[in-house]
């Protein structure tokens, strides 16, 4: 048997079913955005909060609790949002008749559909010929019907929602807005701090060097070139001055803020200077940088050289690789370098000074010997140089620079705090337990040698100092470079020196596709391996060394200032409990006949209730001929009046309780039953007598 | 002066062809009775509702707005016999039946004769039924619903199509006897006679007052209506109007669950099964005169005050506050949907 509009309905309901479900996944998708916008704002709002200048609550400026909070409502609002799609998907599904309702509503066609649904489906029994009118009709009709599919209706709630939401959570700031540092060195200029340990003033001076060697990064930022130079520039000044430690202090905390704050926006390196640099340099900074764990730049030389493979001729190619080759050849590996300087050095910090001038192989350090161009190895310069200045144990220190240069000092740097400090590098000269040596030793990546010391550098220009103690702390040499990298350091340096090699000769021979591609890999490796990017990894050991002790010495000075009464005496004493009205006598006898209409003894009306004297305060008995005169009431009574009619009234008005009212009522129903018996009431009426007395019971 | 009368298609013909014609038939009727009655549209068309269906109607309205015409000239447009019993208080049983006559014939010998009562007839108009006597109603409402007498023993059917139009004056209350809620019952539908309009009133002054008295043209032939009521009964209603109308029923009743507000305060008792039957007959003969073979919702709804206005018995809360059966009817139909339609 043939059932077209049967068909074609069943399809029409799965076609609309099917538009539902994505509706409402959609309408959940937007939703689900606008939930995790909200979020990320919920996230944003501390930030918001203080460039307001209020404070935020205590579970939102607290980042673990605010973000466990966050993770947990979004998810339950997710989990509701999916819920309710469902729900609401199930609630608007249709199946074929009630889209058959739904067209006849639609076209006026009476039901017509719906009916030969129903005939169709044999649900109905009818005279044959008059069902087959229904059906050919309806077929008739479904077959002018245009858009049966009930049409998309778009999430516009959720649309505006999510609108709303993002141009909210867009003006919110991403990041805390920058303490008034100058604010407070300009404060702190006016007293006298306290005296700088020696131990932290020979640290921030190995910081300063470890920014001067930052500054000489190839194609670093200007702006953060000279944030950098800033912040050094006061940290020598402090050296000079230490009296006005705190407001060098905070000056150079706040540019290295901003320096921070802006390589994290636009990253350290410009991409106008890396272009200028010439094929040699470029190669030969990527292989220095590689060798002494500086991945961060090495990935910028190698996303740099990667991007001069594109369009290039044959010849450019040929450029490129022979610099590669010439700087590969120019560059010792960092790992027999390290060792090298491990066994050199031995901690004798000079001795590492030098061998890390020498091994300076990680650290070019040769090169550093001259310093200059170990200014490449910059760091291994530096720590020549420190290690000229005989302070091998500086150098020492700066090898160990971070961590380790002071735990060259470090057997005392624990003692001498600054270990303390560096703590971290205290522990990385012993034995990279400091955390950071120990995550130096690790992982021995240079990046956590590189905390250890900015000396990290030195460390990384495995200026053996680094490399002799990093030798040790090797691990937190990380220093790898200059020092001791670790093993897993020293491979990685390893295979990408080998893939330096490789890409070289492909280079060379004029390939660009393959080699382009892996260099976008390597440098994609390298940047990973970094972490956060070595670089931004000494800029924040720089900080927070220059924090330590900013924030250290503010402590001193206010224990020498002492008693600045905080004491912020609350103490507010509110709350005085004003008895408000014990019920006083509201209602001051409103009665205007004196009489308090509610009637109600001791409420609301108050005293006034019932004095006076009034027509209505004597009885009013009904008529009833059964009785005899009207009945007395007592008007003065306190309590309520037994006048018929004001009961009556009061009724009216919904009052049905109360003794007076059940009597008034069983008076007046004896009466009219007795009315109704004697034939007094025509009959069509009595039944609606009855139903009144029925209607107005009491309760 | 006859004009084509239009008749139903043989029961042969296709069936689309017959209910083309059967609403064209309708339409003439349904004209000509307007054309003697004017502005009142609405109850013509319940009154040859009531007719298809072979129900009952009770007719309400103030003296001389043409109750009695109504039924006169909807039996002179179906050539169909038509009596008028005026209901006195005096009024007897066998007035309205008719009563057995002993009669003498050429030989002297006495037998009983039936004399038929006004009863015998196929449109009965019961004047002012309220004022007979409960005893002369319930011989009325026995032929209403039986469509036959019993007289002397006698079983006596009465001719076909027979149909019922009582009246009720709703002024004078004084020495009545309304019918009680069980009976009214019986009624399929209860029409409420409007007073006519200003341009109605004109027309009626003008037309009735001449010297040339208008006639009623036959719009329909006797057999036509029987095989229409026929008809009728096969127009098709789909399980969901049906649970429309039971929901419409089961609304009526206070303590239903889909009760509206103003059902469970101002009705005392809803109504009983007869509705839900009326309520669909109606909704058929509506869809027939519409020219469709089936029943829409629509329907039952623009049938739902003539079946149901009767049907509910108020409460003393709504005599108070005046609140009318139409009201109560408008509120059902407005908020009662067809919950169970899937």
């Amino acid at each position: 048997m043939n059932l077209p509009l049967s068909n074609l309905l069943r399809r029409w309901s799965t076609a609309s079913n099917r538009r539902r479900a994505l509706e409402e996944l959609a309408r959940a998708a937007v939703w689900l955005g606008a939930t995790a916008v909200v979020a990320a704002g919920i996230d944003r709002l501390p930030h918001g909060l203080a460039y307001l200048g209020w404070e935020a609550p205590e579970w939102l400026a607290n980042v673990d609790t605010r973000r466990s909070v966050i993770v947990w409502s979004a998810g339950i609002v997710a989990l509701a949002i999916v819920v309710r799609g469902v729900w609401q998907f199930v609630r608007r599904r249709t199946g074929p008749f009630a889209l058959a309702r739904a067209l006849d509503r639609k076209h006026e066609t009476r039901d017509l559909l719906a009916t030969a649904w129903a005939l169709e489906g044999g649900k109905l029994a009818a005279d044959p010929g008059l069902a087959q009118v229904v059906l050919d009709r309806a077929n008739g009709t479904s077959r002018g019907i245009t858009n049966p599919v009930t049409p998309w209706m778009a999430p516009g709630r959720a649309l505006a929602t999510l609108g709303i939401a993002a141009a909210v959570v867009g003006i919110l700031p991403t990041e805390a807005p920058l303490p008034d540092l100058a604010g407070t060195a300009n404060a702190a200029e006016s007293s006298n701090a306290p005296t700088l340990p020696e131990a932290t003033r020979e640290r921030l001076a190995r910081t300063a060097e470890a920014l001067a060697k930052l500054e000489r990064r190839p194609a670093l930022r200007d702006a953060t070139r000279s944030k950098l130079a800033q912040a050094r520039a006061h940290l020598e000044a402090m050296q000079r001055d230490p009296s006005k430690s705190i407001g060098a202090l905070s000056r150079a905390e706040q540019a290295l803020r901003e320096a921070q704050r802006e390589a994290a926006k636009d990253g350290m390196f410009d991409p106008k200077q890396l272009e200028q640099l010439d094929a040699e340099t470029l190669a030969r900074e990527m292989i220095e940088a590689i060798e002494r764990g500086d991945t961060d730049t090495a990935a910028a030389m190698a996303e740099e050289m990667a991007r001069r493979t594109e369009d290039a001729s044959d010849a450019d190619l040929e450029k490129l690789g022979k610099a590669m080759e010439r700087a590969l050849a120019n560059t010792e590996p960092s790992t027999s370098a390290s060792r090298e300087r491990n066994d050199s050095e031995s901690g004798q910090s000079g001795e590492s000074g030098q061998e890390s001038g020498k091994s300076g192989e990680s650290g070019k350090s040769g090169e550093s010997g001259k310093s200059g161009e170990s200014g490449k190895s910059g760091e291994s310069g530096k720590s020549s140089e420190s290690g000229k200045s005989g302070e091998s144990g500086k150098s020492g220190e700066s090898g160990k620079s971070g961590e380790s240069g002071k735990s060259g000092e470090s057997g005392k740097s624990g003692e001498s705090g600054k270990s303390g400090e560096s703590g971290k590098s205290g522990e990385s000269g012993k034995s990279g337990e400091s955390g950071k040596s120990g995550e130096s030793g690790k992982s021995g990546e240079s990046g956590k040698s590189g905390e250890s010391g900015e000396s990290g550098e030195s460390g990384k220009s495995g200026e053996s100092g680094k490399s002799g103690e990093s030798g040790k702390s090797g691990e937190s040499g990380g220093a790898g470079e200059s020092g001791a990298p670790s093993r897993g350091e020293s491979e990685r340096r390893a295979r990408w020196r080998n893939e330096a090699e490789s890409l070289s000769e492909r280079l060379r021979g004029g390939e660009s596709g393959g080699p382009r591609s892996e260099l976008r890999e390597l440098a994609e490796r390298m940047r990973e391996r970094s972490g956060s990017g070595s670089l931004e990894r000494q800029l924040e050991k720089a900080l927070e060394d220059v924090e330590k002790a900013r924030s250290r010495q503010f402590e001193e000075m206010n224990k020498e200032g002492e008693g600045e009464g905080e004491g912020e005496g609350e103490g507010e004493g509110e709350g005085e409990g004003e008895g408000e009205g014990e019920g006083k006598g509201e209602g001051k006898g409103e009665g205007k006949s004196g009489r308090a209409r509610s009637g109600k003894p001791g409420g609301k009306p108050g005293p006034g209730g019932g004095r006076g004297s009034d027509q209505y305060g004597t009885s009013t008995a009904p008529p009833d001929a059964s009785r005899g005169g009207a009945e007395e009431v007592d008007a003065e009574a306190a309590g309520p009046l037994k006048g018929a009619v004001r009961y009556i009234e009061r009724m009216a008005q919904g009052q049905r309780t109360g003794p007076e009212f059940r009597d008034v009522h069983r008076e007046y129903e004896e009466i009219a039953e007795a009315a109704v018996r004697r034939e007094q009431i025509p009959l069509t009426r009595r039944d609606y007598i009855r139903s009144y007395f029925e209607a107005v019971r009491p309760d | 002066m006859n004009t084509a009368i239009p008749t139903t298609a043989p029961a042969s013909a296709p069936t689309d062809d017959r209910i083309a014609r059967a609403q064209e038939s309708l339409g003439a009727l349904k004209a000509e009775i307007e054309r003697r009655l004017f502005g009142q549209s609405n109850l013509v068309l319940q009154a040859i509702i009531g007719l298809l269906t072979r129900g009952n109607i009770l007719i309400e309205g103030q003296p001389g707005l043409g109750k009695t015409l109504l039924v006169k000239v909807m039996a002179e447009a179906i050539d169909l016999d038509f009596s008028r019993i005026q209901f006195t208080p005096d009024l007897m049983p066998a007035d309205i039946t008719g009563s057995q006559t002993l009669m003498h014939d050429e030989h002297g010998r006495a037998r009983l004769d039936f004399r038929a009562g006004p009863i015998f007839a196929n449109l009965v108009l019961a004047d002012e039924v309220n004022r007979a006597t409960p005893k002369t109603q319930s011989a009325l409402l026995e032929a209403m619903q039986e469509h036959a007498v019993t007289v002397g023993g006698v079983r006596r059917l009465l001719p076909e199509p027979f149909l019922v139009a009582a009246t009720q004056n709703p002024i004078e209350m004084e020495g009545t006897y309304p019918l009680p809620e069980a009976q009214l019952d019986r009624f399929l539908l209860k029409l409420e006679v409007v007073f006519p309009s200003f341009e109605d009133l004109r027309e009626i002054g003008l037309r009735t007052t001449g010297r040339t008295e208008d006639t009623t043209q036959r719009a329909m032939e006797k057999q036509t209506m029987l095989d229409l009521q026929n008809l009728v009964r096969d127009i098709v209603v789909a399980p969901h109007v049906a649970e429309f109308c039971a929901a419409l029923t089961l609304a009526t009743h206070p303590e239903a669950p889909n009760a509206t507000p103003d059902v469970k305060r101002f009705v005392r008792y809803g109504a009983s099964p007869r509705a839900m039957q009326g309520l669909i007959l109606a909704g058929r003969a509506y869809a027939l005169l519409c020219g469709r073979a089936w029943v829409a919702e629509d329907d039952i709804r623009a049938v739902a005050h003539p079946v149901l206005r009767h049907r509910m018995i108020p409460s003393f809360d709504a005599k108070l506050e005046g609140v009318t059966n139409n009201r109560l009817v408008d509120g059902l139909i407005a908020t009662v949907p067809n919950v169970r339609a899937s």
